[in-house]
């Protein structure tokens, strides 16, 4: 299959989806790994988790109360494989990139498998969490000086149309990218705007990024 | 090295300790080498604990134990000085360090001197209600003192360890939550109830809403879990606020039984406490809550002993233990349905724990459930 093109990922959101149903955080925790080695573990984060959650959004158990539990329990669960993956991520000697996640699923987990495929690319990810304060961004850009900066949105959230000046002022600072944002949104900024497939994004980035620095 | 060659890779470690629990020392080390500290301690205090605490250091003394530091005579005067100012609320502290960060020597002198043989430097990270975070570069007397070089070091790496404690924080709580979710998977046959360390109702399941709701013997008080009975009520409490207690502080946890009695008359409802957290270990002070686990032993649990036999290899004595673990017996109450003592029940549960692959009753109970299907009588 060629790449760029979307593959169906069914099969394995389905593998992952039956560990969570059930609970079982461990066969889950295997399944993950398996993915992760068959498929990489940015394919994993930006497309087979998205799916896998919609999934869960879309088909809900019987009460409010226990498809809350469940999404509380497939959150963990996954988190914590998606930070064992990517520890050391910060490590190296690639150009850096900020990265900080809006928040609430997948976004939050889109953003981190963005910066696993990132650092499958070379980068080194400085992860600032969810909703990091436009300060912290501020302060990380200017200390660190990234070669790009990664800003997750959420709808009605702090980085809205309000904080646009403050956006700004980071995109004339270091290139920023937008997660969740419209091309329009991002262009009046002087930032770029992620489309939907990741892993074509962190391979255009970094060719534009990494690649000069080979030659 | 300048502060600007130091700062990117200490910033990088920072994060890096935010998803990975075990780099908080080499986080210290690195703090302690860049300010040429004699050590360097992180305390911390969280909503759900009952005091402030060291959670993390670096270049104490060889063979001091962190998690024992208040039991070294070296460090006792300093911690107990933490005590003091850390026991003080959020806005208290911000009263106390109004910039984030002073030297010792402005501090107010009945908190100076119990600093006699050192000076160090704090910085505040976290000043929020219920949650503080403070970090203390500390040489000895001599030394030379702070200087200008160490404030604009601290000003460039202060926010940044602050961000990586609330990273922290905020996947704690996520483990937390998912662990608490999955013991109330509606999968046990028992009811189960998730409060915090105060007794606070936060989440149930909906066998043990049930029973809330029939309020005979355990209900629901303006948000509290509590019992019709007084003593039984406090020793419920007790029971909780030491499982969330346990859960912080300990590799193991135990469990605490009781019995609560129902004015209907009917059995009384057997009741088990354990703490339940994220599973990290970083120091004692993570958020932690507690698993009241609620039978009705007038509703039984149905599992065969021939069956869990079959299952784990038990021997006839541990399947008959186990199946009555399962219906909610305590210790003392299979050992008087079996005619043995509480000991012999003990050690026959470190073999069924050893052949369950379990660790603790919680997790044997769960097991059970999980698996109620196979091992049915």
């Amino acid at each position: 299959m060629g790449r760029g093109v979307r593959r169906p990922w069914t099969a394995a959101a389905a593998a992952l989806r039956s560990t969570l149903e059930a609970y079982d955080a461990a066969a889950a925790r295997d399944v993950f790994d398996g993915l992760s080695h068959w498929h990489g573990i940015d394919v994993v984060a930006v497309e087979i988790l998205p799916l896998l959650l919609r999934r869960l959004a879309e088909e809900r158990p019987e009460t409010s109360r226990e498809h809350a539990a469940r999404c509380e329990f497939v959150r963990g669960v996954l988190e914590e494989c998606l930070f064992r993956v990517a520890r050391g991520w910060a490590e190296g000697d690639g150009p850096r990139a900020v990265l900080s996640a809006a928040s609430g699923l997948p976004r939050e987990f889109e953003a981190i498998g963005f910066g696993l495929a990132l650092r499958r690319r070379g980068w080194r990810i400085i992860y600032l969490g969810t909703e990091a304060p436009i300060e912290t961004l501020r302060l990380a850009i200017e200390q660190l000086r990234p070669r790009l900066a990664v800003v997750g949105l959420s709808e009605g959230d702090r980085y809205g149309h309000h904080d646009a000046t403050a956006l700004r002022r980071l995109a004339i600072r270091v290139r920023l990218a937008l997660l969740g944002a419209s091309a329009e949104f991002a262009a009046s900024i002087g930032a770029t705007a992620l489309g939907p497939d990741l892993i074509a994004e962190a391979r255009r980035i970094s060719v534009d990024a990494v690649e000069p620095l080979r030659h | 090295m300048t502060i600007d060659e130091l700062v990117p890779s200490l910033i990088g470690s920072i994060y890096e300790a935010a998803i990975d629990l075990d780099r908080w020392q080499a986080v210290l080390a690195a703090v302690r080498m860049a300010f040429g500290a004699e050590s360097v301690l992180l305390w911390r205090r969280t909503p759900s604990s009952t005091r402030a605490a060291v959670v993390c250091t670096a270049g104490l003394p060889d063979g001091v134990d962190w998690r024992r530091v208040t039991e070294s005579s070296a460090c006792r005067a300093r911690l107990r000085a933490y005590e003091s100012l850390t026991a003080l609320e959020a806005d208290e502290i911000g009263a106390l360090l109004p910039l984030g960060e002073r030297p010792f020597e402005e501090l107010p002198t009945a908190w100076r001197e119990r600093h006699e043989t050192e000076r160090g430097l704090v910085v505040t990270l976290i000043r929020e209600p219920g949650h503080a975070a403070l970090i203390e570069m500390v040489r000895l007397r001599g030394a030379s003192p702070f200087a200008e070089r160490d404030w604009d070091l601290a000003r460039a790496v202060a926010p940044h360890l602050a961000r990586a404690i609330v990273i922290e924080r905020d996947r704690e709580r996520s483990r937390i939550r998912s662990a608490a979710a999955a013991a109330l998977g509606e999968r046990l046959p028992m009811g189960v109830i998730l409060v915090d360390a105060d007794a606070a109702l936060i989440d149930c399941s909906r066998r043990a809403n049930e029973i809330l709701e029939e309020g005979d013997g355990l209900y629901c008080d303006s948000g509290r879990l509590s019992t019709a009975n007084r003593s039984e009520c406090r020793r419920l409490h007790e029971a909780i606020h030491w499982a969330v207690g346990e859960a912080r502080g300990a590799a193991t946890s135990e469990t605490f039984s009781l019995s609560v009695e129902r004015r209907s008359g009917r059995s009384p409802l057997l009741v088990e406490v354990a703490g339940v957290t994220g599973g990290a270990a970083h120091g004692d002070l993570l958020e932690s809550q507690a698993l009241v686990y609620v039978k009705d032993p007038d509703r039984g649990a149905g599992i065969s002993t021939d069956a869990l036999r079959r299952a784990f290899g038990l021997t006839r004595t541990e399947a008959e233990v186990t199946a009555r673990i399962a219906t909610g017996l305590n210790h003392a109450e299979v050992a008087q349905a079996l005619g043995v003592t509480v000991c012999a029940i003990r050690f026959h549960l470190k073999s069924i724990y050893a052949k369950t692959a379990t660790q603790r009753q919680a997790e044997l109970v769960y097991l059970l459930a999980s698996d109620s299907e196979r091992l049915a009588g």
